[in-house]
């Protein structure tokens, strides 16, 4: 091709695809890959605005039959002037060349934050979330800042708008075909963003503007430098101790240790000691990254590897759901008669088990939707006190009437209970948050919530 | 699908090799009756309860870990049903508005005064009678149906998955077929396009061999198992094929290893083989095309030709010239209407193309088809319009272009 020629951009397959000789000297040839297979240039759809860019900074003309995108008609219905901190976080992402990460806490307004971005940007958007209910409700609150049908893919719903949500596995699944009709990548809770499949979804998109949102970026796995490449640099951030009283509840955190009962007792002591036994003859190493995997390995070769993956279920299981707990939790709910209670379990098993033996509603994955949505709205609206739950109400989902948190169980990651603590900090009138986390005394949960105590949510606020 | 912890494989220097099960395995063939004993006279029975009969069935077997992945395969081919007999939805929802009315009460009871009041609100039936509060959770689906197979066919399942198991953390496949007949390599890059790979094509050292690397789009960027799926969904049409080697460079325990297998391992397919069936409409039109034509000829075998952007053409009958010019002839039937616009297209930009194209009638009925091929000049000495087959005599007028 010659350098008057014009190259022809499509998108195939999350990638572009750039029809010129191969012995082109446009500027193509630094972004792109000659691709052998189908006689053209090609490069990943994330790369489309610096293509666009390079051959526009040349003044060099090109065919862009990429870009399926539209110019947003409508614009955000402002009910109310965003807060100091909302402002300069859009204007921060503004500066970034808008692509960037906005760092804030659990309930404070993150998607409000997008909804600026998307009325910006006037361009269509993509928002992808980890949960069907938080699909729903960013549904619902962009249907009332825009005023019109949002599109939803994920639950059974394939359908596109220039505004829509979807989950992160539809997004996963479809971008690849739809990667070129959105302007905009709204990404929430988007540490999710760097798993080797969920990356994909943001690859795959050609979006030139992308609003990474997340109270905890961080994943512990040194993969932020990969969310960065993917969505832009963290352009601003805010502390959870800045917004405490604010613009979250005041609360405290309260630990409280439950003796379990005598037989309850022996027996975990005998599972105990036959799982670390067997941790000990196999020299297995939990401090070590591939720890629990040594552990699997070693239960299905050795001949008593049975025994001990059973000991140490079971020993697991009495800590986490021993009697004196759900005495405890019955207290509890006593105490807090008269306000929205959240029970929270580290495995659905537990959250049914409560479930059942209190009558109270459960919401897990397992949930459908219409149920899901009657028993969030009876919830809200206070028909139903309390709610018990495993962890698909640890991300996001909006239950500003909670005001008492209670974790029966969980695993060692700060991040799932800053979460957790997060969904009760949503600001309302005369309202005190409060965490319960209950430890069986005397057994492994004790170093498991030190574990994930470690943030500095905690540091004020705690009673033992 | 096998998942990882599933996987039977042997390393041995470079290479990993599936621990396949033979196909006469008495221990392993009791094992897959005993599975599908289960499935098959188990209709109705809970998701749980026939977990609750398989696992001594994998506890007891030779090789667990072998009878853990049968267990898997048998219940992926298993459909369960919902109970559709109860509204569980409904009636929760009124069982957890009697509990939160009893737990508003200003004299908060005692755990067991707290459930018998609910019960006596409730009344009878409810949900809580039986403990099936929650009974409409995916443990308590039924079976609802289970396909047929015999105790080998799904051995012969099991080896498949088995590579397809490792194929999963494979980023490339390269494969060399040999002798095959086009109406199976047709079949082939069918499956390739479905699962949205793309090949590189080389010929082989012989003239009948055909070497493909495999890999995804997106291949050129990121190395990983990004296609890993993709990989191990297309690999039973591999299987269909006679004679076949594939390589894949697995990533298997931090280390990348070889797989290499070929059409010795005996490894079958589910997929459905199109052996090389030939309608009778073809047997007549070549019959009458020897009988009636002289100085062209008509080809026993069509090969395919390359097109542009990687695409191969799988042409439908050929013909060799007197002078040895081979042109062939593609049909276009009613269910080909976007195969026959790309055809077009590639037909505008390669007029001289050796390809006559043969539109059925009924295609006309595509919005503005017919003006499209009224407007194409080639069309008019290379194309024409049939009904249901075409005639030798239309073909022979079109041929006639190229002498």
């Amino acid at each position: 091709m010659k350098e008057t020629e014009i190259p022809i951009i499509s998108f195939k397959d999350g990638t572009l695809l750039v029809e010129a000789s191969k012995d082109t000297l446009l500027p193509i040839r630094e972004i792109c890959v000659y691709d052998e297979r189908v006689d053209c240039w090609r490069a990943e759809g994330i790369r489309y605005a610096e293509l666009i860019m390079s051959l526009h900074r040349q003044n060099l003309p090109y065919d862009d039959q990429a870009r399926q995108y539209t110019v947003l008609s409508r614009r955000m219905a402002m009910t109310h002037p965003p807060r100091d901190y909302q402002a300069a976080a859009i204007e921060a992402w503004e500066k970034a060349q808008r692509r960037g990460i906005v760092v804030l806490p659990t309930g404070t307004g993150k998607s409000f934050v997008a909804q600026m971005a998307i009325s910006r940007t006037a361009r269509s958007a993509i928002v992808v979330v980890p949960t069907l209910d938080l699909v729903e409700q960013w549904v619902n609150q962009l249907e009332q800042a825009f005023g019109s049908p949002i599109g939803v893919l994920g639950g059974g719903s394939k359908d596109i708008s220039d505004i829509t949500v979807s989950t992160y596995d539809s997004a996963v699944l479809l971008m690849e075909t739809i990667g070129n009709r959105f302007g905009l990548l709204v990404a929430d809770e988007c540490h999710h963003l760097p798993g080797p499949m969920n990356q994909m979804l943001a690859r795959w998109a050609i979006a030139p503007y992308r609003l990474g949102l997340s109270a905890t970026p961080e994943r512990g796995d040194g993969t932020v430098g990969t969310l960065e490449d993917l969505m832009g640099p963290i352009c601003y951030r805010r502390d959870i101790r800045e917004m405490d009283g604010r613009v979250l509840a005041p609360y405290r955190t309260e630990r409280i240790a439950v003796q379990l009962d005598p037989d309850e007792r022996q027996a975990y002591d005998t599972y105990r000691e036959t799982y670390i036994a067997f941790v000990r003859a196999n020299a297995i190493d939990f401090s070590r990254p591939d720890g629990w995997k040594s552990f699997l390995n070693a239960c299905v070769r050795r001949p008593n590897g049975r025994e001990a993956m059973n000991a140490f279920l079971e020993q697991r299981r009495i800590a986490r759901t021993g009697r004196a707990k759900l005495r405890k939790l019955w207290d509890l709910l006593r105490l807090h008669n008269k306000e929205r209670i959240l029970v929270f379990t580290a495995d659905n098993e537990t959250a049914y088990e409560i479930g059942s033996r209190f009558v109270l509603p459960v919401l897990t994955h397992h949930t459908k939707l219409a149920e899901r949505h009657a028993l969030l709205e009876g919830f809200r609206n206070g028909d139903l006190p309390c709610l018990v739950t495993s962890k698909v109400l640890n991300e996001g989902v909006d239950v500003p009437e909670a005001s008492v948190g209670i974790v029966i169980s969980g695993s060692g990651s700060i991040r799932e209970h800053v979460q957790r603590l997060g969904r009760i900090l949503r600001p309302a009138a005369d309202k005190q948050a409060v965490l319960y986390e209950l430890i069986s005394f005397g057994t492994g949960e004790g170093s498991v919530s030190e574990r994930r105590r470690q943030h500095s949510a905690y540091e004020r606020h705690d009673q033992l | 699908m096998l998942t990882k912890d599933m996987i039977n494989c042997r390393c041995t220097g470079r290479e990993i090799r599936p621990s396949f099960i033979p196909l006469d395995d008495a221990a392993a063939l009791e094992s897959a009756r005993e599975l599908l004993d289960v499935y098959c006279r188990c209709k109705e029975a809970t998701r749980s309860q026939i977990e609750e009969l398989v696992e001594p069935v994998v506890m007891a077997a030779d090789n667990p870990k072998a009878a853990k992945g049968l267990a898997k395969l048998t219940e992926d081919l298993a459909v369960y049903s919902a109970r559709e007999d109860v509204d569980f939805t409904a009636q929760r929802l009124r069982l957890f508005a009697i509990s939160a009315s009893v737990l508003r009460h200003e004299n908060w009871p005692e755990e067991e005064e707290y459930l018998r009041l609910i019960r006596e609100q409730a009344g009878k039936p409810s949900l809580l009678d039986d403990g099936q509060l929650y009974a409409d959770l995916p443990e308590y689906d039924r079976l609802l149906n289970f396909p047929e197979l015999t105790p080998p066919q799904l051995l012969a399942r099991y080896n498949c998955a088995l590579v397809q198991a490792l194929l999963f953390f494979a980023d490339t496949m390269t494969l060399t077929i040999r002798g095959e007949e086009p109406a199976r390599l047709r079949r082939l890059f069918k499956y390739l396009k479905f699962f949205r790979l793309l090949a590189r094509l080389y010929e082989g050292k012989c003239s009948d061999e055909l070497k493909l690397v495999i890999e995804g789009p997106g291949s050129l960027f990121t190395q990983g198992k990004r296609y890993g799926m993709q990989l191990a969904c297309f690999f039973p049409a591999v299987c269909t094929l006679r004679q076949w080697t594939m390589e894949a460079e697995v990533e298997w325990k931090e280390k990348r290893r070889l797989l290499r297998l070929d059409q010795t391992t005996g490894l079958s397919s589910h997929y459905h083989v199109y052996s090389a069936y030939v309608p009778e409409e073809i047997k007549m039109f070549h019959n009458y095309f020897k009988e009636k034509v002289k100085d062209w000829s008509i080809l026993e075998q069509t090969s395919f030709l390359k097109g542009r952007k990687g695409e191969l053409i799988f042409p439908d009958l050929s013909f060799r010239s007197p002078k040895g010019m081979v042109v062939h002839l593609e049909l276009f039937h009613k269910w080909h209407a976007r195969p026959l616009q790309e055809r077009l297209e590639f037909m505008d930009s390669q007029p001289d193309f050796p390809l006559l194209i043969g539109v059925d009638r009924s295609l006309l009925a595509e919005a503005g088809l017919e003006e499209r091929l009224k407007a194409t000049p080639w069309f008019d000495k290379k194309g024409f319009l049939f009904k249901d087959y075409p005639t030798v005599d239309k073909t022979l007028r079109c041929l006639a272009a190229f002498l």
